[in-house]
């Protein structure tokens, strides 16, 4: 009796389970047929248009190219801009009132924090719709990890990249002279090393909040009066590592080292060991996701960001864009793609804000 | 004058703002603190007075020497040289500096290469990275070039018997030169003078690539730096950005003063045209001048196409150094053709309105007593002493904030009022020049015998100074298509022009594409130029 009596409580979880999950299901099925275009209620096509704003470049132009495909009801109106344009452009129109911009996907700035507590940013779990947008199983970490706001809903890092702290050209320097970070101090290499300007944020930066996090203010201090040279030109960078003007880059882009090795140049460059720690980090590059309040076409936006997230959109963002997708079921890039259940330090991360501006001014005092 | 003063009262005004988080702003003296307080200020100062010495201390004698051969003498092939000088400034700056580290490298730079071989020769006698490279690098690039551009014309425009009197009474060509024809030709001199030194203000992307690696930041270089900041810091940036408007007030009034106190008219009734016998020294002028035109417009060209054509600038012993890749790259971008169409109208409008324009604004100042002429001609020197990117601000606010401007944000007209404007000084400044030279007597000639003031600026001014009118289109025309630091912040993906497909390049380091964007930019100027020389050759004084 007791067991019938369980196997009845059985069925009714299961159809509850399963009435809950068709009613979650037929949810996000209705708020999506109501902004999806050719459905009863085609918000998003009478909106007829999307206005993001991206990052510059040829590449996120070509990825961005597939959503017009997808959705030809859908003017995509992307225009890539760096951080500092934007920031000017965003600021002078929200002074006059003008709301134009509906998305911006870039890396993680200050704009982020700015902008929220303006309260410019809307939340993004609200527009985030599809199943497979929202599969914890998705992302690496979990769908919520890819939040790099405290409060978990404005930005979300699509992108994540993993890449080695310090290079070094072992044609000119040998494992055993030097291989490990903090054997970077060492006098011998003064004058030998490179690093992309730590005093801006950007790939230098990045590397020295990581090790001021990891290692120390100090360290990081006496690292830079290593007499490093300084460039903002990530491609005069990788040249100078490649021919050995500097044998050790901090902040070298491994695209542009992985161009020069295909070519059959600076074939011996390779990241410089150590604990994982010191010498790896994880990034997000321009890959971060924002919906910027007011949008002036709330539903194409959201049909865009749903499609961004998708398998379809990271996919192109991995295979045309070239960069590496936090989600896990899409193609992954050697030696950019992290590693499932490795614990990278993650700098872009909002709590580490601190850490990069500390940095930043590190640099700027000891390198004028 | 509301398009240049919005924006500078903008400069000015946002300099004194303490932004808040909500845009919002209060008002202070934080920025300029933020500005002065950085250590690296004052030798940034120091480095771009010691860079713009250099520079102008060398190119201006080289260029009114080389500018008075051009126009002065009967040095053969004059007007294909003079355009070998043209096409040196048409030239991008980025990869013919890239050309410049290949070549003088203190590492592997392959002139210091083949010197180290020689037996006698210890140590690479090249450094590229150094404050003599940097002002290598400008001189080559452009400086020698935009001012033999600019001084040609005017010498053109002088009477031969100043010279003759001179020579005749026993000074030599040198003293002749720097005793009668720059003393006279001061106007043109002042102007270019002063554009320099506000171009020297601003010049910041050699100083990135060649000064980053040993420390050296020059003013400009403390702007673009402020600018990077995240947030940037447009307050401060726009403190130092002051600073330049203000050095320029006393420069701008200083010229006005020297030009006003006498006459610097050289074409009056009795002009006489003709140029002076280089006798049996015509071919080694001539040889020595092909020499420096080739050095500043063919070895940087080779550079270029080198750029465009091999698989990485620079890399000669890889398996395969030679691709036609970064063409069809370019050539097939989804946006290339809707980018060079943009550019075209972009450029083009720039050009017609500067002309026009800017003929105005310099007849109004030089040639009518209107009560607002010296406000006016100080305007003009305002858009020299903006940043692009600040421009830019500036006019999104002005767009923005005027109801009736506002339909016209996103459009290609901000654009082409933002590239007019960017043009605007050394429009004006050219074309005040040449009408400083030209005596009134031959338009009030026209008046006395019963013909209006627009008949005597149509039939006696305009064939006079067409070729000037064509060297400001063809200037305004390259300074539009090229320009990306304003037109960055203000297009549209509708009126995205080529030098933003070529910023797209920059971005993801590919230089050999950009360049590709920078050959057809320079063979776009190239053919509107040379039309614009062949018009301006059959008109100008001379005819």
């Amino acid at each position: 009796m007791r067991r019938q009596h369980g196997l009845h409580l059985t069925a009714i979880l299961v159809m509850v389970l399963g009435f809950a999950l068709r009613a979650e299901s037929q949810e996000w099925k209705t708020k999506w047929d109501k902004i999806l275009p050719f459905s009863c209620l085609p918000d998003a096509k009478k909106e007829g248009k999307v206005a993001v704003a991206g990052p510059p470049g040829t590449a996120y132009r070509d990825v961005m190219r597939a959503f017009e495909k997808k959705y030809p009801e859908i003017s995509l109106e992307f225009q890539g801009f760096t951080p500092a344009n934007f920031t000017a452009r965003f600021s002078k129109e929200r002074q006059a009132g003008q709301y134009l911009w509906d998305i911006y996907i870039t890396g993680p700035t200050s704009f982020d924090v700015t902008a929220k507590k303006a309260g410019e940013l809307d939340p993004l779990r609200a527009v985030l719709i599809l199943p497979e947008v929202r599969d914890e199983s998705a992302w690496l970490g979990g769908f919520a990890k890819a939040f790099l706001d405290s409060e978990k809903q404005y930005v979300f890092a699509f992108q994540a990249e993993i890449t080695p702290q310090v290079q070094v050209n072992r044609e000119f320097i040998p494992e055993s002279e030097l291989n490990s970070v903090k054997g970077l101090l060492n006098a011998k290499w003064k004058g030998k090393i490179v690093i992309d300007d730590p005093r801006v944020d950007g790939p230098g930066s990045g590397r020295i909040a990581l090790w001021s996090g990891q290692l120390g203010e100090e360290f990081v201090r006496a690292l830079l009066k290593q007499d490093l040279a300084v460039t903002r030109d990530g491609r005069q960078l990788a040249d100078w590592l490649a021919r050995g003007k500097y044998p050790i880059a901090i902040g070298a882009n491994d695209t542009e080292i992985g161009e020069l090795q295909k070519l059959g140049i600076g074939s011996k460059i390779e990241p410089l060991a150590g604990k994982l720690a010191e010498a790896w980090r994880m990034g997000t590059g321009w890959g971060a996701v924002r919906l910027v309040n007011k949008a002036p076409h709330p539903n194409a936006a959201a049909v865009f960001i749903n499609w961004l997230l998708s398998k379809e959109g990271q996919t192109g963002w991995a295979t045309i864009g070239g960069r590496p997708s936090r989600r896990m079921d899409v193609p992954r890039i050697t030696g950019l793609s992290p590693e499932p259940g490795v614990d990278y330090f993650d700098i872009d991360r909002e709590e580490r804000l601190q850490l990069r501006d500390k940095a930043k001014e590190i640099a700027k005092a000891v390198l004028q | 004058m509301l398009m240049v003063l919005y924006p500078a009262a903008v400069i000015v005004l946002t300099s004194f703002e303490s932004q808040g988080v909500d845009h919002q702003s209060g008002f202070g003296l934080s920025a300029w603190k933020i500005a002065f307080s950085d250590p690296g200020m004052h030798s940034a100062i120091w480095n771009t007075v010691a860079v713009t010495l250099a520079r102008q201390a060398i190119a201006l004698p080289i260029a009114i020497l080389l500018a008075w051969i051009l126009a002065r003498t009967d040095i053969p092939g004059a007007n294909a040289l003079e355009f070998l000088f043209w096409l040196g400034y048409f030239l991008p700056p980025l990869p013919v500096t890239l050309g410049w580290i290949l070549l003088l490298d203190p590492e592997y730079g392959l002139i210091n290469q083949w010197l180290t071989g020689l037996a006698f020769v210890n140590k690479a006698p090249f450094n590229i990275y150094s404050f003599w490279g940097i002002v290598w690098a400008h001189l080559t690039t452009s400086t020698i070039a935009v001012e033999v551009m600019l001084f040609t014309p005017a010498f053109r425009n002088m009477d031969a018997s100043l010279e003759e009197a001179s020579l005749t009474s026993g000074a030599g060509v040198m003293r002749t030169l720097y005793g009668i024809v720059v003393p006279i030709m001061t106007p043109v001199v002042g102007a270019v003078l002063l554009l320099a030194i506000v171009h020297s203000l601003q010049a910041f992307e050699l100083e990135l690539i060649l000064g980053f690696p040993f420390r050296f930041y020059v003013f400009s270089t403390q702007i673009y730096w402020l600018l990077h900041q995240q947030p940037p810091q447009f307050p401060a940036a726009m403190a130092l950005s002051s600073i330049i408007l203000f050095v320029m007030v006393p420069l701008v009034v200083l010229q006005r003063r020297t030009v006003a106190r006498r006459s610097f008219v050289t074409v009056g009734g009795r002009y006489q045209g003709h140029r002076q016998s280089l006798g049996k020294w015509r071919f080694l002028v001539f040889f020595v001048l092909l020499a420096v035109a080739l050095l500043i417009t063919v070895v940087p060209f080779v550079f270029l196409m080198l750029g465009t054509l091999m698989t990485r600038f620079g890399y000669f012993n890889i398996a395969k150094p030679w691709t036609s890749v970064h063409w069809s790259r370019v050539i097939y971008d989804s946006v290339f053709l809707d980018s060079f169409k943009n550019t075209l109208i972009l450029a083009g409008a720039t050009a017609i309105l500067s002309v026009v324009l800017f003929t105005l604004i310099a007849h109004v100042v030089i040639r009518t007593r209107f009560v607002g002429r010296a406000p006016l001609d100080f305007v003009s020197w305002l858009p020299s002493t903006l940043p692009g990117i600040i421009l830019g601000v500036g006019l999104v606010s002005l767009f923005l904030g005027t109801p009736f401007l506002r339909p016209l944000y996103g459009s290609m007209s901000l654009l082409v009022i933002a590239t007019v404007i960017s043009s605007m000084t050394l429009g004006v400044q050219i074309i005040k020049s040449t009408l400083v030279q030209l005596g009134i007597e031959l338009e009030e000639a026209v008046k006395v015998s019963g013909g209006s003031g627009w008949n005597s600026f149509r039939d006696i001014l305009l064939p006079i100074i067409t070729p000037t009118l064509l060297l400001v289109g063809t200037l305004s025309f390259i300074a539009a298509a090229r320009n990306v630091s304003t037109v960055a912040l203000i297009a549209s993906s509708r009126t995205r022009p080529l030098s933003l497909l070529q910023l797209d390049f920059m971005v993801d380091s590919r230089y050999e594409s950009a360049a590709v964007v920078g050959v057809i930019v320079v063979v776009l100027t190239a053919g509107i130029a040379l039309i614009s020389r062949l018009l301006g050759l059959r008109a100008g004084i001379e005819r």
